[in-house]
């Protein structure tokens, strides 16, 4: 069979496609563009000294990438090579639009080295920032006490009391917020105070925690030592926490729980290791938990029984409103308890256990019946119950 | 072939008529133009004195040099005392430093007018303005089409467009209306704007 290309092109096939991803990686690690000169317009310019300082009215700083800096007055400082270098210290309705953000503050200090914006602080009452985001839909807007932009790292830091709406979650925090440009990342700093995150996500999760590891604008997210409400009842803590599938205008998530999970919902409690919680238009779809074991409770339905189980991993299906617990489990029924080698499912509506059919076919359930002094049954048992068990 | 004749003579006389008058009214336009030339001319031209290519040196009261202006033509005028020159170069020491010495001030400009009493220089025309304030570190260079100089002050204002620099590496800018005191070298300048064209 003739070959498509020449052998000497298929040796250096590899070196090309190399040559092609390394291609690719510059590029994507691009340095940012030259910035454009820095031009300085004003109302009113003094320079009381010759000592690179200058006091303006009506300040506006643009530059050709869209730079633009307005203020009611500014004080400048360090200035040299035609505003190329310089800290700005402005104040009056500052506006600040830089790269694709905006600032608004009643005050700001702005440091230029090499026409290139280093660092910004504003402060305000509160100092606002909004970002319309790398997707579109997923705009950040925050409020703080105080933000500063560092150049360098490329992150805006809140501090202060500060407010937060990215994508589907609002929030406010005492604790400094640290917003990642490129990685389109909010995350929390740890400030040693025992003071906690509180956010709403999709306009119907309520979720408090003490550290938010990430926050990243693809609609996914890392919480630590949370507690997450619903207005359904539901509630879960967790040691960790990490939410996907999140979008606004959807009350649709997918959770994954770690660190001494509890599940608290329509009245039945799963505490395990780790979960997973499935949303689906405000209800909870789907939940899968794991432990050593997974611990499941019930109040019960009909009978007023209590019914809990444990096993390495427990379900809850939400569509049929059913709990299942795989090959071995423990569970206690009122006053009976049972091992079971088969697969367990539990009906929450009406109370009734059964079992199914196991891949172990010489698999069993093993049950211990609570008797009364005469060696009967529990007379509160249900009849449909007794002939079940029976 | 006599009327013929006749009537070719009368157009000829007809027009050698109407050339005279032509040449008549011409003339005595010409000597009006000149005489009303004459007469505007002649505030300018009585001057005090004129000089061409002249260097000029003002002295203070203590015998100090106050100024220096070298100029195509220097006059003054009868009336007022007021100089004018023209395409001239202006150079002062603030009071208290050394003639000729860094904090120098030079001037150039198409025209200046100097009144016969105060030290208040006015320059228009291409004004460039350039010297080291006394207290800063770094030249201020003025170029705009209208400057006020007021070497008692020590101030220079203009109320129209300017552009001025500081050092050599500094601070480009424009604007309109410039005060600077060139004794501490603070300014201020009105509405504008700084671009830096490399």
């Amino acid at each position: 069979m003739p070959r498509l290309f020449p052998d000497r092109m298929q040796r250096g096939a590899p070196v090309l496609i190399c040559l092609v991803a390394l291609l690719c990686m510059l590029q994507t690690h691009a340095a940012p563009a030259p910035a454009g000169p820095v031009q300085v317009k004003w109302a009113e310019l003094r320079a009381e000294r010759d000592d690179g300082t200058m006091s303006m009215d009506g300040i506006v700083i643009t530059q050709m990438q869209g730079t633009l800096i307005r203020a009611r007055k500014a004080e400048g400082a360090e200035l040299s090579n035609n505003f190329d270098n310089g800290r700005w210290a402005l104040t009056g309705q500052v506006h600040i639009e830089y790269e694709d953000f905006v600032l608004d503050a009643d005050a700001a200090t702005v440091v230029f080295t090499n026409r290139l914006i280093q660092s910004i602080q504003v402060q305000g009452g509160p100092a606002r920032f909004s970002r319309p985001g790398k997707v579109a839909d997923r705009p950040y807007k925050g409020t703080a006490q105080a933000i500063g932009f560092n150049g360098a790292k490329r992150q805006m830091r809140f501090t202060g009391h500060s407010w937060f709406s990215y994508g589907p979650s609002e929030g406010n925090s005492d604790k400094p917020l640290l917003y990642d440009l490129d990685s389109a990342t909010l995350s929390s700093e740890d400030d040693g105070s025992g003071s906690r995150i509180n956010m709403t996500i999709q306009g119907r999760l309520q979720v408090t925690c003490s550290h938010m590891r990430a926050v990243r604008g693809d609609g996914t997210m890392l919480l630590e030592e949370l507690v997450m409400t619903h207005a359904e009842g539901t509630r879960v803590t967790a040691g960790k926490a990490e939410g996907s599938e999140l979008s606004a205008g959807t009350e649709n998530s997918r959770w994954n729980f770690a660190d001494g999970v509890r599940v608290e919902y329509d009245r039945f409690v799963m505490d395990a290791s780790s979960a997973t919680v499935v949303f689906a238009n405000q209800l909870i779809n789907w939940i899968d938990v794991r432990g050593q074991p997974a611990r499941f409770s019930h109040p019960g339905n009909v009978s007023g029984w209590p019914y809990s189980g444990t096993a390495d991993a427990i379900t809850f299906d939400g569509l049929k409103r059913q709990v299942r617990f795989p090959d071995h489990s423990r569970f206690s029924y009122g006053p009976d308890r049972g091992d079971s080698a088969l697969p367990l499912v539990y009906e929450l509506d009406t109370g009734v256990v059964r079992s199914e059919k196991a891949s172990n076919p010489d698999a069993s359930i093993s049950l211990t019946f609570e008797r009364d002094e005469q060696g009967r049954l529990a007379p509160s048992r249900p009849q449909q119950q007794r002939s079940k068990l029976k | 072939m006599g009327s013929l004749r006749g009537v070719r003579i009368f157009a000829l006389l007809l027009l050698l008529a109407l050339a005279g008058t032509a040449a008549w009214f011409w003339n005595v336009r010409q000597m009006e133009q000149a005489q009303s030339a004459t007469v505007r001319e002649a505030p300018q031209t009585a001057y005090d004195y004129e000089a061409h290519e002249v260097v000029m040196r003002q002295m203070d009261p203590e015998g100090r040099l106050a100024f220096q202006i070298e100029a195509r033509q220097i006059t003054q005028l009868p009336d007022s005392g007021r100089v004018t020159a023209l395409d001239l170069t202006l150079y002062h020491d603030p009071p208290g430093t050394a003639v000729g010495g860094p904090n120098r001030w030079t001037l150039k400009a198409d025209r200046g007018e100097l009144p016969a009493e105060g030290g208040i220089v006015i320059l228009t025309g291409h004004v460039r303005a350039r010297g080291i304030p006394v207290d800063g570190r770094s030249a201020l260079t003025i170029a705009t089409q209208s400057l006020r100089y007021d070497m008692t002050t020590q101030e220079l204002s203009s109320d129209e467009v300017v552009r001025f620099s500081r050092g050599d590496n500094g601070i480009q800018s424009e604007g309109r209306g410039l005060r600077v005191n060139v004794r501490t070298g603070s300014l201020e300048l009105g509405p504008g704007n700084a671009t830096f064209v490399p």
